[in-house]
C-alpha cells in the first residue's frame, strides 16, 4: 500500500540524490568532451566539472548551488488507491531534504511584491497522471534558475516546419547558451498546447545522453541540431568550444491546426532528475 | 598562474581577456536584491552598509553550511542580471566582477571608463568552488536570506578574465 510516508519518503531520497550526484551519462559525457576540446578554457571548464562531481560525492554535498525548485512527476497506476494529501506529502519530503542536505531554499512567495522566503523551498510542483497498472513511478525534476531563465516557449505559424523549429533552438542557444552553463541539455517539445508543451520539455530531460526519438525523422533532426549547436563555438562555460551541447531530445504530440507550439528547455549541465518505482 | 589580490592594489589594466587567474583575498559575495537595495541607497545619497572602493562583488549564494564546515556549495550566477546595477557600483571604486556569462554594452562602457574587469569561474561548480573559500561572514541584509551579502575569503580561487579594462570580450567571437 502507498501511504503518504512512502511519498515523502521516496521525494525526500531522491531530492537527497539528484543534488548530490552528477548523472552517470553526464559525467561520462565531461570526460569525452574533454578528449576532444582543443581550447585551453574549455579544458580548463571540462577538468573543473570533472573534478566538481567528485568532490560533492565524496563530502556528500551538492555539486551546485542552485538546489532549484523541485519538480515531481507521477505515474500513478490506476489499481492503486490515491492518497489524501499529495501535495503535502510532496513538500514534507521536500522540506527534508533539503534541510538534511543543507541544500539552497531558494523559493519565494508573493513573487510580485515581497517576494519572502518559503524557508523549506517548497512547494513541489506536481504533474500528475494517471496510467494502467499497479506501480507508482515517481520522476523527479531539480532545476536552477539559470538555465530555466533561459529556456523559452514559442508559438510559431503551423506552417514553419522543421526549418521554424531549428530555427528557434539555435537563436536561442546563441543569444542565451554562454549565461545558462554549457554543456546543456536542450529538450524540445513539439505540439499539444501552450500548458503542456512546457511540462513535456520537461519530462524529456529524463532521457539520457545518446538515446534517440525512435521516429527516424525526429532522431536526425535532434543529431542534425545537436551538430549546429556545436559548431556555434559557444564550448563549455561559454568560454569557446565545441561541447555546447551534450544533446538535443525532440518529441511530438499532436495539436490544433492552426498551432505549432515548441517549448526549448535549456538545461544546464547540472542536470538534477532521479526516479523510483513504488510498489 | 596570474594571480590577483583584493582588495586591489595592483594594476588590473594589464590583465587579458581570456587569461586564466587565480584571486586571492576578499570577495563581497551578492546577487540581485542586494544590488537594488544598494543601488537604491546610492540614489539617496545614503551611507552604505560597506565599502566599495577597491573590492570585488562574486555574484553568488551558497548553500547552507554543514556542522563544522566553512560554507556550502558555492558558485557563480548569471551576471546579466545585474546590468542595470553595475555602473553606479563601478563608479564607487569596485575593480573585479565575478560572475558566469555575458554583459550588456553599458557594463562594458563602464568597465572601460573605471578601469575595473569582469571575470567568470565555471558555473555549476559549486563543490570544487567552495574548497577554496576559507572565511565566510555575513556582514549585510542578513533578512535576505542565501542572498545576503556575505564577505569570504578566498585562496587561489580560479577564474578566467572575461572583459578586460579595455572593453576586450570572451564572448564575442570572431
Amino acid at each position: 500500500m502507498i501511504t503518504k510516508e512512502t511519498i515523502t519518503q521516496a521525494v525526500k531520497e531522491l531530492c537527497l540524490q539528484a543534488n548530490i550526484n552528477v548523472r552517470k551519462d553526464v559525467t561520462a559525457f565531461l570526460k569525452q568532451a574533454k578528449e576532444i576540446e582543443t581550447q585551453d578554457n574549455a579544458c580548463f571548464a571540462l577538468d573543473v566539472l570533472i573534478k566538481n562531481a567528485e568532490i560533492a560525492a565524496d563530502e556528500q554535498k551538492p555539486f551546485c548551488q542552485d538546489t532549484g525548485y523541485v519538480t515531481v512527476f507521477f505515474e500513478w497506476g490506476a489499481k492503486v488507491a490515491l492518497i489524501d494529501d499529495l501535495q503535502k506529502a510532496v513538500d514534507e519530503g521536500v522540506k527534508l531534504a533539503y534541510k538534511e542536505g543543507y541544500f539552497r531554499q531558494s523559493i519565494v512567495s508573493d513573487p510580485l511584491f515581497k517576494r519572502e522566503n518559503t524557508g523549506d523551498n517548497t512547494p513541489g510542483l506536481i504533474n500528475f497522471e494517471i496510467v494502467s497498472g499497479s506501480e507508482v513511478k515517481v520522476s523527479i525534476l531539480i532545476k536552477g534558475a539559470g538555465s530555466d531563465n533561459a529556456s523559452n516557449l514559442v508559438m510559431l505559424n503551423p506552417t514553419v516546419g522543421t526549418k521554424g523549429v531549428e530555427e528557434a533552438v539555435l537563436e536561442l542557444v546563441k543569444q542565451k547558451g554562454a549565461r545558462s552553463c554549457p554543456p546543456l541539455l536542450i529538450a524540445v517539445a513539439v505540439g499539444g498546447s501552450f500548458d503542456k508543451a512546457g511540462q513535456a520539455s520537461k519530462k524529456l530531460l529524463f532521457r539520457k545522453i545518446g538515446e534517440r526519438n525512435d521516429n527516424p525523422k525526429i532522431a536526425q533532426m535532434e543529431l542534425d541540431l545537436l551538430d549546429k549547436i556545436n559548431k556555434l563555438g559557444i564550448g563549455p562555460g561559454g568560454l569557446g568550444g565545441r561541447a555546447t551541447a551534450m544533446d538535443v531530445f525532440i518529441n511530438q504530440k499532436p495539436c490544433h491546426m492552426a498551432t505549432m507550439p515548441v517549448a526549448i528547455n535549456i538545461c544546464c549541465h547540472a542536470v538534477r532528475t532521479a526516479e523510483a518505482v513504488l510498489r | 598562474m596570474i594571480s590577483i589580490k583584493v582588495p586591489v592594489s595592483s594594476d588590473i589594466c594589464e590583465l587579458k581577456s581570456g587569461q586564466q587567474v587565480e584571486i586571492s583575498g576578499d570577495l563581497l559575495v551578492f546577487r540581485d536584491q542586494a544590488h537594488k537595495r544598494l543601488v537604491c541607497e546610492l540614489a539617496l545619497n545614503n551611507k552604505l552598509p560597506f565599502d566599495l572602493e577597491n573590492q570585488a562583488i562574486f555574484y553568488a549564494a551558497p548553500t547552507e553550511t554543514k556542522p563544522g564546515g566553512i560554507i556550502g556549495s558555492i558558485g557563480p550566477t548569471t551576471s546579466t542580471r545585474m546590468d542595470d546595477f553595475t555602473k553606479p557600483l563601478l563608479e564607487k571604486g569596485i575593480k573585479l566582477l565575478i560572475g558566469k556569462g555575458p554583459r550588456r554594452k553599458q557594463v562594458k562602457d563602464s568597465l572601460i571608463k573605471n578601469k575595473a574587469i569582469y571575470l567568470v569561474t565555471v558555473g555549476g561548480a559549486a563543490a570544487f568552488l567552495s574548497k577554496h573559500i576559507k572565511k565566510v561572514k555575513i556582514i549585510a541584509y542578513q533578512d535576505l536570506g542565501p542572498e545576503a551579502v556575505y564577505l569570504i575569503k578566498v585562496e587561489k580561487f580560479p577564474a578566467i578574465v572575461a572583459i578586460d579594462c579595455n572593453g576586450k570580450d570572451i564572448f564575442e567571437r570572431s
